[in-house]
């Protein structure tokens, strides 16, 4: 035991990978990508951008108004789709059982869903950006 | 240095059901084993306690002299399960990648693919995948983090014979390496292929349980005609009869002097299969 150099795998690239591998899984469904990069965009387009300059309260327009409701809105589709969906569909279908066996750490796993939240529903806050496809991704 | 993997004493409960009682066992480094039993023997659950996937009732289990739950162990270790599922949505090489990313020194991703012959598949998704090339992908992802030692749970279950050869094979390749393989599984020939059961080389148990099988066929016998035979088991299904026994010559003429009458008279040396089915109804009986 003595004799035993500790040998894991360093965190943050497993957490980067499993964070890469999280955004994938939910990103290659189209009921994902619709309803909370595709929506939001569109709503922002449609109600946002017309009266962007109105003001709702003392400094704050409705641009800014909307795009922070709209990005919670898709937030929060993450949250119900990555942690609520994913989770339970994986432990419907053991998957978290192969995890448990694997040196990945469990805090890893969740942190990789927690991770990418903010980064995917990133599109909202930047709604001039090109609005993504959502079709299937080819890397 | 410690055994690679160690149960001592380790019994497990779910509720009232006693799935191990007692069982003590060290896997070595370097040692080829396959643990052989009928479906609820306990070998999954002897597997989710070294892997640390489940606790034991009482008792210990133990990776490398460490505790399963360990990452230090656990990064050490490849694991095939039985019944497992992976996320569908993402294609072959970028899973090997992500299972990759867990350990410390893994193998290339393309020798971890070609190992499981899935080379064709790389770039499938892993919902577009046969029964069957799933079960290999799976072994790519046991194999990729290129470990010490490899559990695999009944890993040709759902195979076809061509499937499950040449998955022996790879097994085998791997083992041929120098790493630990331990394997749960109930097709015997499996076992019998030169790997290690239990405790005892495959020729030792049939040796150990019953060297000959006496085949005939014989009208109207009942059980009683066998007493006082020098055979392990009996069997009679209509009117064939199999006997299990060390002595096939005095069971022979023991039955000639009884005067029964026999035709298709078929002595062979028993396989595996057959010690293990006479091993195991004999615990029954006991």
């Amino acid at each position: 035991m003595a004799a035993m150099v500790v040998r894991r795998a360093p965190v943050l690239p497993m957490l980067a990978s499993q964070t890469w591998a999280e955004f994938l899984k939910l990103w290659r469904v189209p009921a994902f990508t619709l309803t909370s990069i595709f929506l939001p965009v569109m709503f922002y387009a449609f109600i946002g951008i017309g009266q962007s300059k109105e003001i709702v309260s003392p400094g704050v327009t409705f641009g800014a108004y909307f795009l922070a409701s709209m990005a919670v809105y898709s937030v929060a589709n993450v949250m119900v789709f990555s942690f609520g969906i994913t989770v339970a569909t994986e432990r419907g279908m053991k998957t978290d059982m192969l995890m448990r066996a694997t040196p990945l750490p469990a805090l890893v796993y969740l942190l990789s869903k927690a991770c990418w939240a903010p980064y995917r529903s990133s599109p909202p806050a930047s709604p001039l950006v090109t609005s993504p496809v959502p079709t299937r991704l080819s890397r | 240095m410690p055994p690679a993997a160690q149960l001592i004493d380790a019994t497990k409960k779910y509720g009232s059901v006693e799935a191990l009682k007692g069982v003590s066992f060290d896997i070595e480094l370097g040692e080829v084993v396959a643990m052989l039993g009928p479906n609820g023997a306990g070998k999954t659950t002897s597997i989710s306690l070294l892997l640390g996937m489940r606790n034991p009732t009482s008792g210990k289990a133990l990776l490398f002299g460490l505790d399963p739950k360990d990452l230090n162990a656990r990064s050490r270790v490849g694991v095939m399960l039985q019944e497992s599922g992976i996320p569908q949505m993402l294609k072959v090489r970028e899973i090997v990648d992500l299972f990759r990313s867990y350990y410390p020194k893994p193998m290339a991703r393309d020798r971890a693919i070609a190992m499981a012959g899935l080379e064709e598949k790389a770039n499938a998704l892993v919902k577009e995948l046969s029964g069957g090339q799933r079960q290999r992908l799976y072994f790519a992802l046991a194999v990729c983090g290129d470990p010490e030692v490899l559990f695999l749970d009944e890993p040709t279950v759902g195979m076809d014979v061509e499937g499950r050869r040449s998955f022996i094979e790879r097994i085998a390749e791997f083992a041929g390496l120098g790493r630990t393989v331990v394997l749960t599984t109930h097709y015997l020939e499996e076992a019998d292929r030169g790997l290690v059961i239990a405790d005892a080389s495959p020729q030792e148990i049939k040796s150990k349980v019953a060297g000959k099988r006496v085949r005939f066929k014989s009208a109207a016998l009942t059980d009683k005609d066998f007493v006082g035979l020098p055979v392990t088991t009996s069997a009679i299904d209509d009117h064939h009869v199999q006997l299990l026994t060390n002595d096939p010559e005095a069971v022979l003429k023991e039955l000639f002097r009884r005067g029964i009458d026999i035709t298709e008279l078929e002595v062979a040396g028993a396989d595996l299969e057959d010690a293990f089915i006479s091993m195991t109804t004999h615990k029954v009986g006991a």
